[in-house]
């Protein structure tokens, strides 16, 4: 076995200049099984299980399907929609804001595509609107991961392939907590902009609106109600949504052609690609630190030093956060949770209660100075220096922390829609 | 739209992007097909075939693997930036020169262990469905390895010309 402290040092070394994440844990696996005499076709032995996962097949399919919203112009349906919706209510337009980005997040997972999508059009309105500039660039960079909770996104399917549980336990337990958060937002959002004018009287009457979005508001109905009525799979349900929004967008709508197809599949598997590619190399190296009982002795030795199930979920919130604005989401997943499932059980926190706090704390991270990914997204997509999107993200995190809290410390909220 | 990196390089490089882009539409197609008629199949004609799932996996694993092969012509794999992200400009560079140098060698390696899986799999293998000897399906691993190889060596060489250049 290779010591610790060299593989940690050209972990560092590597990721320094750039490496690709999968080369980097592909070579640890390598000198690993290498250092302990295995013959090395091992590592593929082991990424072909990938050919044996069924829920693997939903992510490819619902990335197709964010990347044929945000291409289309679902984005402008929904604002449209929620204007017509809630134009009347004190800060309305922070409220449809956030809620059409957790709407659109929850299928795009966590590639920053919401961001791209939505930015350059909520921040204008938004301005208009004589929103405060930095609670508007905050809110948009916060809401680039949230609604990460909601079924089906991506992240939430990977944690349950990891930690092996059932995908459908997670799209259940995600809703509550992915509710509260979009709530204690759109509070604030209303705090803020208690005194602004309402919303001028939308040019579309709300009747028109609904016609033009409930077809696209339908798909999240349709994906969740055909997975928990049992007729269908996962998997199939995402097949499903696949065939409904290609039908939305090139027959109902016709802003997607043909043509534009082969580019977009080009898209979504670059992204789900380089997922997979990780999955696939944290496969072998976490099958490799499972074989050397690594989990154990780590079990044994934050047994010897933590003592109770509080200090352990402080802990878990503090490193969660730490990794959440180093890591990107999927590889924190793969890599992250085999080390720490079998310590959370110890201090009987349920498998499905710790992937939604994973989640929420790496949502969180994603937002966290001074490398969460939203900040460098947004800084690029609303072209403002990232010191003021540091500012701006401020208070929108302190809210996400004390849901967070809650979330963490209050395990019914989770688990009261499991049987 | 495609050859965002190598704008007007040879004529065969766009070729091939474009042989990736239209294999990677026809997998995925393939698989929304398939899993549709699997699902409309058995709940109206109470009929499956055994071999679909297997089939489906089999589709995402290849789509996946090669959109992995052409994340890394863009530049698109995730890396962890955090540090690159620090960093000025030039020594930006300069670094990610040597981050592809070691990625091209790593997937070199892989590229060979993988051809050597592969034979074994030939030597001993089963088939998994519709008598498709397992490591037909199996190919895949050294095809997109040896190609990530060559893309990342590629990357390193036309970075490392241009800044000796500048």
């Amino acid at each position: 076995m290779i010591p610790p402290p060299v593989t940690t040092g050209l972990t560092v070394l590597l990721a320094c200049v750039g490496t690709p994440l999968f080369v980097i844990i592909v070579a640890l696996a390598l000198m690993s099984f290498a250092s302990d005499q295995v013959d090395l076709t091992i590592i593929f032995i082991e990424m072909y299980r990938l050919a044996d996962m069924p829920a693997l097949t939903a992510i490819p399919l619902f990335a197709l399907c964010g990347f044929l919203l945000a291409r289309s112009g679902a984005a402008n349906r929904l604002v449209a929609l929620s204007q017509a919706l809630l134009g009347w209510l004190p800060g309305g337009l922070a409220v449809m804001a956030l809620s059409i980005c957790a709407l659109l997040t929850a299928f795009t997972g966590a590639s920053g595509m919401t961001i791209v999508a939505v930015g350059g059009l909520l921040f204008p309105a938004l301005q208009q609107q004589r929103y405060p500039e930095r609670f508007s660039l905050g809110l948009l960079t916060t809401s680039g991961s949230l609604g990460l909770l909601f079924p089906p996104s991506i992240p939430l399917i990977i944690y349950a392939i990891v930690a092996k549980v059932p995908v459908d336990d997670l799209f259940r337990a995600g809703i509550a907590p992915g509710l509260l958060m979009v709530l204690c937002l759109a509070l604030y959002g209303v705090f803020v902009g208690r005194r602004l004018p309402p919303l001028p009287p939308s040019q579309v009457s709300a009747k028109v609106a609904l016609r033009e979005g409930a077809l696209e508001l339908a798909l999240p109905v349709v994906v969740i109600a055909g997975i928990y009525s049992g007729f269908i799979a996962v998997s199939e349900a995402a097949a499903l949504s696949v065939l409904y929004v290609l039908f939305v967008e090139m027959l109902v709508h016709r802003e997607i052609s043909v043509a534009q197809l082969p580019g977009i599949v080009r898209d979504t598997m670059i992204l789900v690609g380089s997922i997979f590619m990780i999955i696939a190399a944290a496969t072998a190296y976490t099958s490799y630190l499972v074989d050397t009982e690594v989990p154990l002795r780590l079990l044994e030795t934050i047994r010897g030093t933590i003592d109770s199930r509080l200090l352990f979920l402080i802990l878990l919130n503090v490193f969660l956060l730490a990794v959440g604005c180093m890591i990107d989401m999927f590889s924190a997943l793969v890599i992250v949770v085999p080390l720490i499932l079998p310590i959370a059980q110890v201090y009987e926190v349920h498998p499905v209660h710790l992937g939604i706090i994973f989640l929420a704390n790496l949502e969180i991270g994603y937002s966290t100075p001074p490398v969460g990914l939203n900040l460098f997204i947004a800084s690029a997509r609303l072209q403002r220096p990232i010191l003021e999107l540091y500012r701006a993200s401020l208070p929108f995190l302190l809210i996400l922390l004390g849901v967070l809290v809650v979330i963490t410390y209050v395990p019914q909220l989770s688990l009261f829609t499991l049987d | 739209m495609t050859e965002t990196a190598e704008d007007g390089r040879s004529a065969p490089s766009s070729t091939l992007h474009r042989i990736e882009d239209g294999i990677l539409f026809l997998l995925m197609g393939a698989l929304v097909i398939l899993s549709c008629a699997q699902i409309l199949l058995r709940n109206w004609f109470d009929i499956s075939f055994l071999w679909v799932d297997p089939a489906t996996r089999h589709l995402v694993l290849w789509a996946s693997f090669l959109g992995a092969l052409v994340a890394s012509r863009e530049a698109q794999h995730i890396r962890i930036d955090a540090v690159l992200r620090l960093l000025k400009p030039r020594s930006q560079r300069i670094a990610t020169v040597l981050g592809d140098i070691v990625a091209a060698s790593v997937c070199a390696l892989l590229a060979y262990i993988a051809l050597r899986f592969v034979a074994d799999e030939r030597q001993y293998g089963g088939s998994v469905f519709l008598d498709i000897p397992q490591w037909c399906l199996q190919t895949v691993f050294p095809l997109v390895f040896c190609g990530m190889a060559m893309r990342f060596l590629l990357a390193a060489y036309h970075q490392a010309k241009a800044e000796i250049h500048a």
